[in-house]
């Protein structure tokens, strides 16, 4: 072999590069990659925090699935927990508590994994944010965004089942919340119950289903649909931030190799410090004290994951609007749990064509980032959602914001419904009058952006004309 | 309960007093077994009994007990025939006397000290219902038949079940009081109570006699064992230690949810914005290195 | 990096670099002590406290050191990349469209590419159908009674009420202002047949406003714990004011009308029980809810086909 002569002077590094390359071609492949561009801007590390707590949801909770049982089996518990000594408890309470109390770092564990489902969602959102508002879902970005937002649908449907899991009261009232929810579809509502449950509530085979979904589907759909989405995002190259230099024709950014490289590792041990001290310090989800599941039992303030508190909150400020016509029921929880929802998401999927066909009218690529003042009906209905959202989400927990305000809590929530049509209204105004400032304020100062706007328009020019 | 320091107080106290002491651990053993017209009540602990009602109580609940029926602030349900159970924990806990009727009802320092209270005590359950009220007029004015629970006896607390009391506190408690018996909004305006710090004898006497919105939960639906083991857990919960960690507000998810977003987005946001880069902030133009990617 | 620096810049960025090194060696340190400290503390018994802090200490240290590393030492360094727009060129489309309807038109004539292209997706849909069917198999939809289960509860005429831990009730044995969860004896504890049972306060009870005015016992008063609106156990009792919460969202109920409800989400009363007392004087059901239980769904009203 030719490289046989050079053998002496290779590290072991080398030496197995070298093997793989003889093997699998890859350094011509990869070596344009070394030096790719990362924009840098640091709101564009927060979709890593969300990959980051995904690794580290997967590697914890490979663990606890070491130790969990899905079973409703009742045995009689007597572990080192006092209060819960000699009680018929199911084989899945049974193990939540054996593997927090008599596994060495189980608990420690089971509290990491939770704590990182909760960021995991936060920094969804606020990547989702940082995107909407920047316009960086724009062609030829929109596949990204769906597909990014069914990430989102996806962490919410890990985290319900991975919630529900444990077979403790709190965990039970969620579970039956959300069959509720299915119940009240129209027509196929019943048959939906069955097929899920196995039965009437509860079911036969609640946990089972929950677990293979929480261990099996919903991860192998979740590292699936990222890898997808980052592989688009390689394919397309990232968005820029507007700075001097940058254009639609260019990425300006640090390079992969070595600086972004390093970046990515020192995040991710920034996220599994961050995640090690909430787990360690901080109690989650504390089951011994809430006790099992019994069907007839229930305690306030019953809330799910922050993630949820939105749907809570739809379901506690619905009024009780039930009618019946033509011998079909619509029952009261069917319009905010199932369809206003649906109409969320719907907006929200097809935000990128909405926009571009009452808003922009803009078909070109673009890869630019906008400021949020650059489209202010954009930025408007993005804060009006926000605030909007805000409400519904206060009105989750309105049990303890009312007792924390000692306000009465049907007051407190009948203010919140009224709340919900007035500051969003304000939001609205706001937003506008502020963004319309803004952009009247940097038309005084010129930045290069013009530049940026000769070349979009070129850009413009050659997509059609092609 | 009277008989915790009687010794205390006779030191310092006159020979009337001395007798007056006796006197109200006397009524205080009879109280938690018998009915208020018992021919063996003290007559003496009656007297001061009713000397501090007419002062402190009679506005609002009239002179003999049978509330004041009243749009203005003054005004008070019946007394008659509540029990001993419901006047020892209303004056112990402080929640009486209240300053009006819209007085919320909260736990406060008590205004009697254990004598005045079991004077108290002794003159409202010996209370008669007038021979003059018809049997619809009382039940129009809302008194009770029967007389209202006596002062439970629960001095085996400590040595009752734990996890009995667990498991009946969830079913029975947990739905206004939360799984730590921290406390919640229960409808209109009134907020479940927080349970820490509450003598074991008051949770007792509540449950019993139901003070306020509260149901009562009598011997027959919670016999005096199971009594007992609630106290025991209720007493438990705040001594509990975290194995988790600090359990902050211990409201679950509401307080989990801010913790992950203010500590666990905050430290993550100082990391991100802390190795990202700050455009803006220095002028990169000096910094771009041509050339590389453009043969990519 | 850029290489007008003067002596002075160089000499800083020199000392700098020196500082950013002992920085990252001393977080590396750390890390390196952590993970030892982690391995003894676990091996001594384990303590979720202390391995969590010693698990933050850990991996903080690399991410410092990492840090330091790569905003100090290495320095910030940008690279532009040129970028093409997305769409191909268009002599790459038309050479890609020839190329396929080239093979394209291998598989036949036009008419007989359309038949056989309509069978082939017959059977797709076919075989798809036939593949999904068995996922029927999740829920007991063919049973007989299946349908029923929504409109069917555990009660029937004549079953004692009976506490979670089984004790039956005796009608002298509940006090006003009182509550009890009740199943009917000798089911077990079903979910569909929560009830509570109230003993209301004298005077307060309107018969007429009660789906079965005869199913009340004196004061007391039966009705399914299950909320209408999402199905929580109605366990937040006002006593004063006979009013049930759910406490899941706070729909509020009326006892003393026949749980009507004065607030919240909830679209209808809760279903009661009618009751009475058999010849020793224990409460009895006198029969089902009188109406399904639990959260509403579409054909509720409708109960023909049973």
């Amino acid at each position: 072999m030719s490289q046989a002569t050079s053998d002496a002077k290779e590290t072991p590094l080398q030496r197995v590069a070298s093997w793989a390359d003889d093997r699998l071609h890859l350094a011509e492949g990869s070596r344009k990659y070394l030096r790719k561009a990362f924009p840098g801007h640091w709101s564009f590390l927060v979709g890593e925090i969300a990959m980051f707590s995904l690794v580290i949801l997967l590697v914890t909770g490979t663990f606890l699935a070491l130790f969990y049982t899905p079973d409703t089996t009742l045995v009689i518990y007597d572990g080192p927990y006092v209060p819960l000594q000699g009680q018929e408890i199911t084989a899945a309470y049974d193990s939540t508590l054996r593997l927090s109390f008599e596994i060495r770092a189980g608990l420690l564990f089971r509290q990491v994994h939770h704590w990182a489902a909760l960021v995991f969602v936060a920094a969804i959102v606020v990547h989702l944010l940082r995107v909407f508002f920047t316009g960086s879902f724009r062609r030829p970005r929109e596949l990204n965004w769906v597909i990014g937002g069914t990430l989102l649908l996806l962490a919410f449907g890990a985290g319900f089942t991975g919630y529900s899991l444990p077979d403790d009261l709190l965990s039970g009232t969620g579970l039956r919340i959300g069959y509720s929810a299915l119940l009240s579809v129209p027509f196929i509502g019943p048959l939906l119950g069955y097929l899920g449950l196995g039965g009437e509530y509860p079911g036969a085979f609640v946990l089972g289903r929950l677990h293979i979904l929480h261990v099996m589907i919903l991860p192998a759909l979740l590292v699936g649909v990222l890898a997808v989405h980052l592989v688009i995002m390689v394919r397309q190259k990232h968005t820029q931030k507007r700075r001097p230099g940058a254009t639609e024709h260019n990425v300006i950014g640090e390079p992969l190799w070595p600086n972004q490289t390093i970046t990515m590792g020192a995040l991710f041990m920034f996220t599994a410090a961050v995640l090690s001290l909430l787990g360690g310090l901080f109690e989650i989800n504390a089951v011994w004290l809430y006790g099992p599941y019994e069907p007839f039992e229930v305690f306030a303030p019953s809330q799910p994951d922050w993630y949820m508190g939105w749907l809570e909150g739809l379901l506690r400020l619905w009024p009780a609007w039930e009618f019946t016509i033509l011998g079909v029921t619509i029952p009261s929880v069917f319009i905010p749990s199932v369809v206003i929802p649906g109409i969320m998401f719907t907006v929200m999927f097809l935000w990128p064509w909405i926009e571009v066909k009452w808003i922009s009218h803009d078909t070109a690529e673009h890869h630019i980032n906008q400021r949020p003042r650059d489209v202010p009906v954009r930025t408007a209905v993005g804060v009006s959602s926000l605030v909007l959202l805000a409400v519904i989400f206060v009105a989750g927990s309105n049990d303890v914001v009312a007792s924390d305000l000692g306000i009465g809590l049907q007051t407190l929530t009948n203010w919140l419904r009224v709340m919900c049509f007035v500051l969003p209204a304000i939001a609205w105004f706001v937003t506008i009058r502020m963004m319309r400032r803004l952009q009247a304020q940097s038309v005084q100062e010129p930045v290069s952006s013009t530049a940026d706007d000769v070349s979009s328009t070129t850009d413009d020019a050659s997509a059609s004309t092609t | 309960m009277t008989t915790d320091h009687p010794a205390v107080w006779l030191r310092r106290s006159g020979q009337v007093m001395v007798a007056l002491a006796i006197a109200a651990l006397f009524s205080a053993v009879v109280a938690m077994g018998a009915t208020a017209q018992d021919p063996d009540v003290d007559q003496q602990l009656v007297q001061q009994g009713n000397t501090l009602y007419q002062e402190n109580c009679a506005r609002c609940h009239g002179g003999t007990g049978l509330g004041v029926v009243s749009d203005e602030a003054a005004a008070g349900p019946p007394l008659i025939n509540v029990g001993a159970a419901s006047v020892d924990f209303m004056v112990a806990s402080g929640r009486m006397p209240a300053e009006s009727q819209y007085d919320s009802l909260q736990r406060r320092d008590p205004a009697f000290d254990d004598t005045e209270r079991a004077a108290l005590v002794a003159y409202i359950t010996q209370l008669p219902i007038p021979d003059t009220m018809t049997d619809e007029e009382i039940e129009a004015a809302g008194i009770p038949l029967e007389p209202g629970p006596g002062i439970p006896d629960i001095r085996g607390w400590e040595d009752s079940d734990l996890g009995l009391g667990r498991a009946l506190f969830t079913t029975n408690c947990a739905a206004c009081h939360g799984p730590t018996a921290a406390g919640i909004a229960v409808g209109r305006d009134d907020v479940s109570s927080n349970l820490e710090g509450v003598p074991p004898l008051q949770i007792a006497e509540a449950i019993r006699s139901g003070p306020g919105v509260m149901p009562v939960f009598g011997e027959e639906v919670m016999p005096q064992e199971e009594l007992e083991a609630v106290v025991h857990w209720v007493v438990n919960l705040p001594e509990r230690q975290s194995p988790g960690g600090l359990a902050v507000g211990r409201s679950g998810p509401v307080s989990e949810g801010m913790i992950a977003w203010v500590l666990g987005m905050g430290l993550l946001g100082v990391a991100v914005y802390l190795l990202g880069e700050r455009i803006g902030t220095t002028d990169p133009r000096d910094d771009v290195e041509a050339g590389d990617g453009g043969e990519a | 990096m850029s290489t007008q620096t003067s002596p002075e810049d160089q000499q800083l960025q020199a000392a700098r670099q020196k500082r950013a090194s002992r920085v990252a060696a001393l977080a590396f340190g750390i890390s390196i002590l952590a993970g030892i400290a982690l391995v003894v503390v676990y091996v001594n018994g384990g303590d979720t406290q202390a391995e969590g802090v010693l698990l933050t200490l850990a991996f903080g240290g690399i991410g410092v050191g990492l840090g330091v590393w790569v905003k100090v030492i290495i320095g910030h360094e940008l690279v532009i990349e040129p970028r093409h727009p997305m769409r191909s060129d268009a002599s790459d489309r038309q050479a890609f469209e020839e190329e396929f309807d080239q093979a394209r038109d291998s598989v036949g004539s036009p008419d007989r590419r359309r038949f056989l292209g309509r069978l082939l997706a017959g059977a797709g849909i076919s075989l798809g159908l036939a593949l999904t069917v068995p996922f029927l198999s999740l829920g007991p939809i063919f049973s007989r009674g299946a349908r029923d289960e929504l409109f069917e509860t555990a009660w029937t005429s004549g079953k004692r009420l009976v506490t979670t831990e089984g004790q039956e009730i005796h009608i002298e044995d509940f006090e006003p202002d009182q509550i009890a969860t009740v199943f009917p004896q000798g089911e077990g504890t079903p979910a569909d047949s929560q009830a509570v049972l109230i003993n209301v306060r004298e005077g307060r009870l309107m018969a007429s406003a009660m789906p079965d005015p005869d199913g009340v016992v004196g004061t007391l008063v039966c009705y399914s714990k299950l909320c209408t609106h999402a199905g929580c156990p109605v366990g937040l009792f006002r006593a004063s004011e006979g009013q049930l919460i759910c406490p899941c969202h706070q729909s509020l109920f009326d006892v003393n009308a026949g749980a009507a409800v004065l607030s919240g989400p909830a679209g209808r009363p809760l279903p009661q029980l009618p009751i009475g007392v058999d010849e020793e004087g224990y409460l009895v059901a006198l029969g089902d809810f009188s109406a399904p239980v639990g959260p509403s769904f579409w054909n509720m009203t409708d109960h023909s086909g049973s």
